[in-house]
């Protein structure tokens, strides 16, 4: 779930960060970093993808906090990253392990479908589905 | 109002690895429902994918065969959905980084003329279980054998702008994933699936129009009647002053025609985030350069090959290039020909072989002449044993089983008579039989001329060398 703020909120940060113009860190400035583009509908959205239930009672503060959020890690901005390469994980110094094409895995369907909740010729039954 | 339609194809192309994408489960096609979808597959808890070698070997292949871009890391993404033959809940996919990007596949249009149609991007994924709705009492039945099997996914631009384009552009597809081995291309079994996003607006303007993608399309023929049908119904709709809806389409093929399967989701839709199991897959340029090593001919190669080597012309070299099998056929057979031979080979397979097949509803494969039989044949044709009319009665008796060329010759006393006294005295016999005809002839009636190379070639039972039968002919007249 973590994930899914995260992606998402990378996503409304580059969007709002394309429109805010953040002044330069050395100047003695008062930053302005409250958000105006994140609305009740972002967050409304937000959450359907998130697949959160949230009380339309709750909205308002919802987005309060998360232009505060936002807001917050917009600070990230001030950095001067144009030299630095994107860190694609955090373990990126580690090779990603692959196996050789070959079948290990045997039949072991009986086990499984002792787990489960109906089966019939073999498939596992579940509520229609048709699209 | 002229109209033109924009389309863009997404294939399916499944891997031909012995164990699937993230697990050591089989993917033969076929089995008893679930008896080859593991733990992996099932989404168990606790349980983490191992990325197979030989798939990502692969869709390297594709890759480099289409000139394309193969980024030095390609990332793997969880695409979330919630359908019952998704039992993770999620697919393993590959989001904004894909393993191959910016390539370029050259389809070859009827006139000739060939055109680029750019792939935008091709990534590897899983496939999901299968669904089946009938019989089970109001439920469905899920068969999860397929779950985990990998896939790459191949997006082509925009570029296509007619269905005919369309069928070209995965014909060549179909034909270059075989060629590379990389995959078996069956498609009544799932292995080559196409969906295909169809907009059309009015000529000159220069903004897309909304699109529909059509799903479900499993041929050639299906693709291209699919999408002529969506171009025809998008085109009423806009003209009667309706809005083209962005969905999903299903085509039924029994009809003949695409409704709607479900509006379209946003790619927030599903979620996606970078799979936390998964490191980033690194491709370094040792890896990259083996795999090039191994890329075989491809079709196009092949293609100027037999053009420049062989002296085919360009129309004749393209169909024995459109399949590997077709190409190792015909390679076999100038083998023992030779290549002087090439052309009239190909004149062959192409001709009576490819109709007799077509007739039977064979493919090259499963040709009851081989290339080593065909070869013979041509052999006897070249040395003059046999005329090329003879040889349709050789070539007739080896398709019914009847053994090597020189079998049949032998056997029905095919042998052609080349000597030139016997020749003369059936064109003697012959003139002495048609006295009227020989007596309009001879007062300018020159057409008759076919007429007495038909009766000696009758008389002999078609076994006279037919050059020198003219030239005695033209000598006796």
């Amino acid at each position: 779930m973590i994930r899914v703020w995260q992606t998402v909120i990378k996503g409304l940060l580059s969007r709002s960060c394309r429109l805010i113009k953040f002044p330069n860190p050395n100047l003695n400035e008062e930053k302005k970093l409250a958000n105006p583009l994140i609305t009740e509908n972002d967050v409304r959205k937000v959450a359907h993808l998130a697949r959160l239930t949230l009380n339309e009672k709750d909205i308002p503060e919802r987005t309060k906090n998360l232009v505060n959020i936002l807001d917050m890690i917009a600070h990230i901005n001030d950095r001067d990253t144009q030299n630095i390469t994107p860190m694609s994980s955090p373990f990126a110094d580690t090779e990603l392990f692959l196996r050789d094409d070959i079948v290990t895995e045997p039949n072991k369907r009986d086990a499984a479908h002792l787990i489960a909740p109906a089966t019939e010729s073999g498939l596992y039954l579940v509520p229609q589905v048709i699209d | 109002m002229e109209w033109e339609a924009t389309i863009g194809l997404e294939v399916h192309v499944q891997l031909s690895t012995k164990s699937k994408l993230f697990s050591g489960a089989p993917t033969a096609y076929g089995a008893e429902p679930n008896t080859q979808a593991c733990f992996i597959d099932l989404g168990f808890p606790g349980v983490l994918p191992v990325l197979n070698r030989d798939a990502v070997m692969k869709a390297l292949k594709f890759g480099l065969s289409i000139g394309a871009e193969i980024p030095p890391y390609s990332v793997f993404s969880r695409k979330n959905y919630f359908y019952p033959d998704l039992p993770k809940g999620y697919q393993i996919s590959q989001g904004d980084h894909p393993i191959v990007s910016h390539g370029v596949l050259n389809i070859r249009l009827d006139n000739g003329e060939s055109k680029p149609i750019r792939i935008t991007r091709a990534h590897l994924e899983e496939d999901a279980g299968k669904s089946l709705h009938e019989d089970f009492h109001g439920q469905s039945g899920i068969d999860l054998n397929r779950a985990g099997t990998p896939l790459i996914e191949i997006v082509s631009e925009p570029d296509i702008t007619s269905s005919a384009e369309a069928v070209a552009y995965l014909k060549t597809l179909h034909s270059l994933v075989r060629y590379l081995e990389i995959s078996d291309g069956n498609m009544q079994e799932g292995s080559f699936r196409c969906d295909a996003n169809v907009s059309v607006r009015r000529k000159g303007e220069t903004k897309l129009g909304t699109r529909t993608e059509t799903k479900n399309v499993n041929s050639f023929r299906f693709v291209e009647k699919a999408i002529e049908y969506e171009i025809s119904r998008q085109i009423s709709v806009l003209e009667s002053g309706g809005e083209i809806v962005q969905e999903t389409r299903l085509y039924d093929s029994a009809k003949n025609e695409t409704r709607p399967m479900r509006s379209k989701e946003e790619a927030t839709d599903y979620r996606y985030f970078p799979d936390p199991d998964l490191l980033p897959l690194v491709i370094n340029e040792k890896w990259l350069k083996d795999v090039k090593e191994t890329l075989p001919e491809l079709p196009w190669e092949k293609q100027q090959r037999f053009v420049t080597e062989l002296d085919l012309s360009d129309y004749d070299a393209n169909i024995l290039s459109s399949q590997r099998e077709l190409a190792n056929y015909f390679e076999q057979a100038i083998k023992t020909t030779g290549k002087t031979a090439a052309k009239l080979t190909a004149n062959w397979i192409i001709g009576d072989l490819l109709g007799a097949l077509n007739k039977n509803n064979l493919d090259i494969a499963r040709s009851p002449i081989s290339p080593d039989q065909l070869a013979g044949m041509i052999a006897r044709i070249s040395d003059n044993t046999i005329s090329g009319k003879i040889a349709k009665t050789v070539f007739e008796a080896m398709w019914q089983g009847e053994g090597s060329a020189d079998d049949v010759i032998a056997k029905q006393g095919l042998t052609q008579i080349t000597d030139d006294s016997a020749i003369q005295q059936a064109v003697d016999e012959i003139l002495t039989s048609y006295p009227t005809q020989l007596a309009e002839y001879r007062a300018g009636k020159e057409s008759l001329f076919g007429f007495f190379v038909g009766q000696v070639m009758k008389a002999t039972k078609g076994k006279a060398n037919p050059q020198q039968v003219n030239e005695v002919l033209k000598k006796k007249l």
